[in-house]
């Protein structure tokens, strides 16, 4: 198997809980809810890290971004 | 009835003799130094004199609420396990130094220092309450008390038909306070930590540096949050103690740990729920003023001191200077005067990015001085600047010294005891706290409570003792 570096590894063992045509799913910056995970409301599907940093903002699913200035996509 | 159509002499503020003309005359300083006199604590009335409380309590938090009342001067009676005691006893740094004795059926173990400031100037008896012999003392104790703290978990003591139902029907004076991990809810079962408290209420998530700079949550080392709580739980208590002198009637408090730290999260809520932004955790910079954190400078303080917590730790200072002319005065010293070009108003600065360069620049600046001369530097020019002091700097400090918060107190059992803030927490005047003792072996008043207070015989109380009652 490939070295994988870090954020790779981390992607095969921290799976989200949801996946949708989103474009924070191609983002580096965004930080899914994990799969189980029960505490986050309903409709969101993860956390943005770059929008209010150091903040987190919350992405939610009903709010289908288009375009980010924010973008950048995930390596 | 005085008449209210005359204005006496009496009635106007200011001094009424020549003793109180003379005090009205002294310097602010003078006059607080009169008034709350450091060391003299034990020359003035007990403020709770006359409150008697029982504490059946384990560890830090729960114990400190009790322990409150006790320094207040409340006659506060510990209810521990017989030989065992509580918990906490057992701790200590790295389970090194203990102060002896336990109890006389242990002679090879002692009481740790971790126990000390949460039970002090309490009296300590021994109890099994599971045993149906033991129920009589312990409802006269309760008949002939104001209030019991628990923290056994929830419904334990009703099941022992000791919780507050069955506690006010024999005294309905009796105030009643579980405080423990969750409470009743969900998790009802759910026994907590310190360090739970401020994982659950979220605390731990705002301490600590960002992941992007490859921190993480970090807790505070120390039992913030029970110390915390213990004193929200006197807060409730005084309040019912309060109500009760108007309406003659006990009360239960119930206090969960874990949600005493959400109230520490400032405008962590609001700011969820308004926008939707989760807090994360800045380290030691600060979300709404910049200049005002920590920087880590170039030297030590004590370079050839042996300890590394002095060699290599004393290098941090607290840095503020976050208005305008106080910021452009700090540019001025580092020699960085493109920095005020660059940030002229608090908005410019704030902004994480920002923040990032100007802390960079102090951190460079103060790389090849120590922590004293940055402090002095910053000070001679008005800033304010503060060493981060460890314990030997705050043992030292004349501040804490004056006003009494660090001292030595002559323990009737262990002899010279240094300890901190148990007299000083919130000055009172008239009636100050006081530390009397900080702990007594397992047991150790279990004459005076069960034979000079309730009146049963020595004979009864040996019996006690060899069937492991007591």
């Amino acid at each position: 198997m490939a070295e994988l570096t870090p954020r790779q590894f981390l992607d095969t063992i921290l799976v989200p809980e949801k996946q949708s045509d989103h474009i924070c799913w191609q983002c580096a910056h965004l930080k899914p809810v994990l799969k189980g995970s029960k505490f986050p409301p309903a409709d969101i599907i993860g956390w943005c890290k770059k929008i209010h940093w150091p903040h987190y903002w919350c992405v939610a699913d009903f709010n289908v971004v288009k375009k980010c200035y924010a973008f950048e996509a995930k390596q | 009835m005085k008449d209210q159509r005359v204005t006496r002499i009496e009635d106007l503020p200011g001094p009424k003799s020549q003793g109180e003309l003379e005090e009205m005359k002294m310097p602010y300083e003078e006059y607080c130094r009169k008034v709350f006199a450091p060391g003299q604590e034990k020359t003035k009335p007990e403020a709770l004199k006359g409150i008697r409380w029982l504490s059946t309590t384990m560890y830090i938090f729960t114990p400190h609420s009790v322990a409150n009342l006790a320094e207040l001067g409340a006659e506060c009676i510990k209810i521990e396990m017989p030989r065992m005691g509580d918990p906490m006893r057992h701790t200590s740094p790295f389970n090194e130094c203990y102060l002896y004795p336990l109890h006389d059926t242990r002679p090879m173990t002692g009481t740790g220092l971790g126990f000390t400031n949460a039970n002090s100037n309490e009296y300590y008896i021994s109890m099994d309450y599971h045993v149906p012999e033991m129920k009589e003392a312990f409802y006269r104790l309760v008949k002939l008390s104001d209030g019991l703290t628990e923290c056994y978990r929830p419904g334990t003591f009703d099941r022992w038909k000791q919780s507050y139902r069955y506690l006010q029907e024999i005294n309905p004076r009796f105030i009643y306070v579980w405080g423990g991990g969750f409470g009743y809810g969900p998790k009802v079962f759910g026994g907590s930590y310190d360090i739970l408290g401020q994982a659950h209420a979220g605390l731990a998530s705002v301490t600590g540096f960002h992941e992007d700079f490859g921190g993480h949550c970090t807790k505070h080392s120390n039992w913030c949050i029970d110390w915390y709580s213990g004193t929200q739980i006197t807060v409730a208590i005084l309040a019912a103690l309060y109500w009760r002198r108007k309406t003659g009637l006990g009360t239960m408090i119930e206090f969960s740990q874990v949600q005493a730290a959400t109230r520490c999260l400032g405008y962590a809520a609001p700011l969820y729920g308004r926008f939707g932004i989760v807090r994360q955790r800045w380290g030691n910079w600060d979300t709404q003023l910049c200049v005002h954190g920590i920087i880590l400078c170039g030297k030590s303080d004590y370079p050839d001191e042996p300890n590394p917590q002095l060699k290599y730790e004393a290098r941090y200072a607290v840095v503020s200077a976050f208005n305008d002319p106080d910021f452009k005065e700090l540019c001025a010293i580092i020699g960085r005067n493109d920095l005020w070009d660059q940030y002229k108003t608090l908005q410019d600065r704030v902004r994480p990015e920002a923040q990032i360069v100007i802390y960079k620049a102090l951190e460079e600046w103060a790389a090849d001085k120590t922590r004293s001369q940055v402090v002095k530097t910053l000070t001679d020019a008005g800033l304010l600047a503060m060493p981060v002091m460890n314990d030997k700097e705050v043992y030292e400090s004349e501040h804490f010294r004056q006003r009494g918060t660090v001292r030595w107190l002559e323990d009737p059992l262990f002899g010279d005891v240094l300890i901190q803030s148990g007299h000083s927490a919130g000055l009172l005047s008239k009636t100050p706290r006081r530390v009397n003792w900080i702990w007594r072996p397992v047991g150790a008043d279990n004459v005076k409570i069960y034979h000079e207070m309730l009146g049963y015989p020595m004979s009864k109380i040996e019996e006690w003792y060899e069937k492991n009652l007591i």
